[in-house]
């Protein structure tokens, strides 16, 4: 109700002036009386236009040179790009390129790269011919006994023998699989997946041949696991076997069952003779293709290899452009506690760990554990009795085994979760964009349909309207907060409104359950026009939504109990842990084989973006940490990201993770220096130059806490500054020295590029010269 | 302050100045680049501001026009107005399209405000930037608008949005209550505001 007195207006106005000043908690009033239609409305609307206008003139002034410079960097490193990307193609395209078989799929297209000189493109094919020809004969044991595992139909519908799989069931080997609808996905027993093309033809585990897959016809897409010692895992044709060396690639057979094409977008391939699976054959790397019928091989163009990477990673087209040139990541893996074997007593409390984990269905994590202990303990019954566990389906939950009206996978596609419910496609949807993320969500088994979801930017309208008969409905809306941005509370809330009522207001998910975790909100609503409409409205932030359920409710039907909320666990039995902290910048709680856990972002200042790529990531094992990161504002003019750990007093290593996920993928692009207790640690860090995208590097520094806390910060020099992942380990009581001035070796080697922190330094002088350099 | 110190927007090369630059550019002469990007470097912020926040994802977004077309230069040809303003405003307007669009969300979500809620009345809901020349008019007439305010009220606009000081340090300087300074200020854009509606140039539609 607006009030026309000059005191309201005052009020509105001080409000406002507060709220442009960067109190945030005036928001809520002024929005309320925007959404009035208050008077004052319009006024604060031009008002915010031209405050913006002024600021962002103010700001151009002020910061002219800085974004002059910034732009001028860009502008070196995507010429220096340039150079680095032609140079890399001149070596590739030493094997000539040759025109593609009639692709089924696609119309065909000239395979990129160059023609070389002829003599060397001559010269080049036959030593292709002659490594295809010679393949070394090995012993008829080609095909490599695999364990029982089950095979799992992730998505798609498949055609088993006489059957028809539906997402969820499992697959039988060695009886011929038709994929006739669209695409179709599988989970093997390794944890590898198969996707495949429609009008795919093959079969699992045929005795008598390399597998697991024996491709009949059609196109095949597989992200390979990581394989035991003495296993492998293989496509076989009639034309070739294309073995995985620890990769993604695609299988094709042409339409007319000549020829089959192998095309690589990760790691390494070897494609040999049929019958002669294995390393020794004509390997292909990343960025090439090769056609079995001939030997030929060529570079894909971008097209085709944009396409590839699409077929086996549908969601990353950012990290295909991440990764124009190969970079050969570091075959040294940091020596660790996983070369020991571990004890009796750190067994059962890893494996005490892992099932807790799976209680909450943190399968990804207890996997994780039960790999790190497999590798360590091969053959272990308990270990394996674990596993089993986790593999086995979750028990049911009747409140959703309900018969409903709709069930909606908003954002995400159709889904079949544990009970056997079917949910949906996103239908019925009105405005909004969906996104998807490849977590573990925390208390559901349910976990693909919080992955997924559907989500409007402020100035959109998001709605749904369910066709339905009219009558009385129990509507569930479930949310779960799975944005690295949002990750703490008041970074996202907004309204829902279920068929006028506004049924949820300034609804904050992480407020209420924290990030990463499902939660569910049931209501009760009339509909009298035929459509059930749930509006999204924003407050702050995006608003969004997981999923919808829509259940019929009779005139004298009392309505299902609420779902309850996620149950609370106990605290997870940790093993003792070395490090004071250990930090996901940018993700969620991660606990790793080793069962160290990293807890959720946390400690910094709320300033900085979260960034993620969920693909694998070289040079570690942990590549969970490293798919999120967190990064710092680019401007002076903005808040800086600080990490603030408290800290007693004393000696400190802080061991931080780095990669480069691919924003600006270029040697330059992106160099920054870190700072600790406000010394420059690191000069000029330039991870893409030390070790190339998608690669973790790893740094050390020693530091000693004397104000209670040790401050972590970023000087940016290119592009943003950027962190994956955080540990503060207290160095040993004996090493806890007493401030001095002065300088301690650390004791670690000296690595290129790396600079240690060697001074602790407590004198005036030292620290007023910090203090000058510092932004 | 020196009142003599009014804002320049127009520095760098001069317009005229323009054509040369862009051949040199063009040729590979990056600090001709640099020339260009600062002659039209406030436009381009300010026009990316007007649609995004916060205020550095607008930045990076400017700086991400220009890279652009530094890619594209070669294909570039200069108009008859001898200026590549609106081709850098058309290449910015496709920008901000897509940045709307982006389903990746790599980095495409921003914490939100009230103020968006407020653009969607003021424009349609819609990103409302076919007209890059209304943008230029109203820089135009804000720039004569600021040159008419009185000694003081411009200082204070000047050393709070061009000399980037905080109300808070301008009101411990000047010995006054912030919230003082903060009414002051929008009694001042208010005055702006009445002064470009009478040159047509309004920000209200």
């Amino acid at each position: 109700v607006s009030d026309p007195g000059g005191d309201r207006r005052a009020r509105i106005q001080a409000l406002w002036v507060r709220y442009l000043a960067g109190e945030a908690t005036t928001a809520p009033e002024l929005l309320a009386e925007v959404r009035a239609g208050g008077e004052l409305a319009p006024a604060l609307a031009a008002d915010a236009q031209l405050h913006r206008l002024l600021d962002a003139l103010g700001r151009s002034h002020a910061e002219e040179a800085v974004f002059v410079e910034q732009v001028g960097r860009l502008v070196a490193a995507e010429a220096s790009v340039d150079r680095f990307v032609s140079a890399v193609e001149r070596q590739i395209d030493a094997v000539p390129p040759r025109p593609r078989p009639t692709a089924r799929l696609r119309p065909a297209r000239r395979p990129g790269g160059r023609w070389l000189a002829a003599p060397l493109a001559l010269a080049a094919a036959a030593a292709a011919a002659a490594l295809w020809l010679g393949a070394t004969r090995r012993p008829s044991s080609d095909v490599v006994a695999r364990g029982p595992a089950p095979t799992t139909l992730t998505t798609g519908l498949l055609q088993a023998g006489g059957d028809r799989l539906r997402p969820g069931q499992l697959v039988p080997a060695a009886v011929p699989l038709v994929c006739d609808e669209g695409r179709a996905c599988l989970r093997l027993g390794d944890g590898s997946q198969l996707c495949m093309e429609r009008g795919t033809r093959l079969q699992l585990d045929r005795p008598g041949r390399p597998g697991p897959v024996v491709l009949e016809a059609g196109k095949v897409a597989a992200t390979v696991r990581h394989q035991p010692p003495g296993a492998t895992f293989a496509v076989s044709t009639a034309a070739a076997d294309v073995t995985a060396i620890g990769t993604a690639f695609t299988v094709e057979v042409t339409e007319d069952g000549r020829a089959t094409i192998a095309r690589v977008v990760e790691g390494t391939v070897a494609v040999s003779p049929p019958g002669r699976p294995g390393a020794d054959g004509v390997r292909l790397s990343a960025h090439q293709a090769l056609s079995a019928s001939g030997g030929a091989r060529w570079r894909m163009s971008s097209e085709e290899e944009r396409e590839e990477w699409s077929l086996v990673r549908a969601h990353t087209p950012a990290a295909f452009l991440a990764r124009p040139v190969e970079i050969t990541p570091p075959t040294a893996r940091p020596e660790g506690p996983e070369a020991l074997s571990p004890s009796e007593t750190e067994t059962a409390a890893l494996l005490r760990l892992g099932d807790a984990l799976r209680a909450r269905g943190r399968l990804s994590d207890a996997q994780g554990i039960i790999d790190g202990l497999a590798r360590r303990l091969p053959g272990r019954s308990d270990i394996e009795r674990l596993a089993a566990e986790v593999r086995a389906p979750p028990p049911a939950q009747p409140w959703n085994a309900t018969p409903a009206v709709y069930r909606i996978n908003a954002g995400g596609g159709r889904y079949m979760d544990p009970r056997g419910n079917i949910w949906s496609a996103d239908i019925h949807y009105s405005g909004g964009h969906t996104g998807e993320f490849q977590e573990e969500i925390d208390g559901t088994d349910m976990d693909p349909i919080y992955r997924s979801e559907r989500f409007a930017f402020p100035s959109e309208r998001m709605s749904y309207h369910l066709p339905v008969a009219d009558g009385q409905y129990v509507v569930r809306l479930h949310f779960a907060e799975i944005w690295a941005g949002t990750v703490k509370s008041n970074m996202r809330q907004f309204d829902v409104i279920v068929e006028g009522q506004r049924v949820l207001a300034a609804y904050d998910i992480a407020a209420e359950v924290g990030s990463m975790t499902a939660t569910v909100k049931q209501l009760v609503t009339s509909v009298r026009d035929g459509n059930l409409d749930i509006d999204f409205a924003h407050v702050v932030e995006n608003p969004k939504v997981s999923a919808i359920e829509v259940f019929a409710l009779g005139p004298d039907q009392a309505p299902p109990p609420p779902p309850a909320l996620p149950t609370v666990f106990p605290p997870l039995p940790l093993p003792p842990t070395d490090a004071l902290y250990r930090v996901n910048a940018g993700g969620r709680e991660y606990v790793d084989s080793l069962g160290r856990r990293w807890e959720a972002d946390n400690h910094f200042n709320d300033s900085g973006l979260g960034a993620a790529q969920y693909v694998d990531i070289a040079g570690t094992d942990l590549d969970p940490l490293y798919q999120t990161e967190r990064r710092s504002f680019l401007l002076p003019s903005r808040r800086s990201l600080v990490y603030s750990f408290p800290a007693p007093p004393g000696r400190y290593l802080l061991r931080l993770h780095f990669v480069e996920l691919g924003l600006r993928p270029a040697p330059g692009g992106e160099v920054f220096d870190v700072l600790v207790e406000k010394a420059e640690v690191l000069r000029a860090l330039d991870i893409f130059a030390e070790v190339g995208p998608l690669t973790a590097l790893v740094k050390e520094v020693e530091t000693t806490a004397l104000d209670g806390a040790i401050d972590l910060s970023f000087r940016p020099r290119a592009g943003r500054p950027k962190i994956a992942a955080i540990e503060v380990i207290p160095l040993s009581g004996g090493q806890v020295a007493a401030p001095v001035a002065g300088c301690a070796q650390s004791g670690l080697p000296a690595r290129p590029g790396m600079v240690w922190l060697l001074a602790v330094a407590i004198a005036v002088g030292a620290a007023r010269r910090w203090r000058r350099r510092a932004p | 302050m020196n009142m003599s110190a009014r804002p320049n927007q127009h520095r760098g090369p001069a317009p005229a100045d323009e054509p040369a630059h862009i051949e040199r550019a063009k040729a590979g002469d990056r600090e001709a680049f640099s020339q260009l990007v600062r002659m039209h470097q406030a436009v381009v912020r300010a026009y990316v501001s007007a649609h995004v926040r916060p205020a550095e994802m607008a930045d990076d977004l400017a700086q991400e026009v220009f890279l652009r077309a530094f890619r594209r230069l070669e294909a570039f040809q200069l108009p008859e107005s001898g200026s590549m303003r609106p081709w850098l405003l058309g290449i910015a307007r496709n920008l901000l399209l897509e940045h709307q669009r982006a389903p990746a969300r790599l980095e495409a979500r921003r914490p939100a405000d009230l103020e968006e809620v407020l653009d969607t009345r003021q424009l349609d809901g819609g990103l409302g930037i076919s007209d890059t020349m209304d943008l230029e008019r109203r820089i135009a007439a804000l720039q004569g608008c600021v040159d008419k305010l009185g000694p003081a009220a411009f200082a204070l606009v000047w050393r709070h949005y061009f000399e980037r000081r905080t109300l808070a340090s301008l009101a411990i300087e000047e010995k006054r209550q912030e919230s003082a300074l903060r009414m002051r200020l929008l009694r001042i854009r208010e005055a702006l505001r009445t002064c470009m509606e009478q040159t047509g140039e309004g920000a209200t539609p």
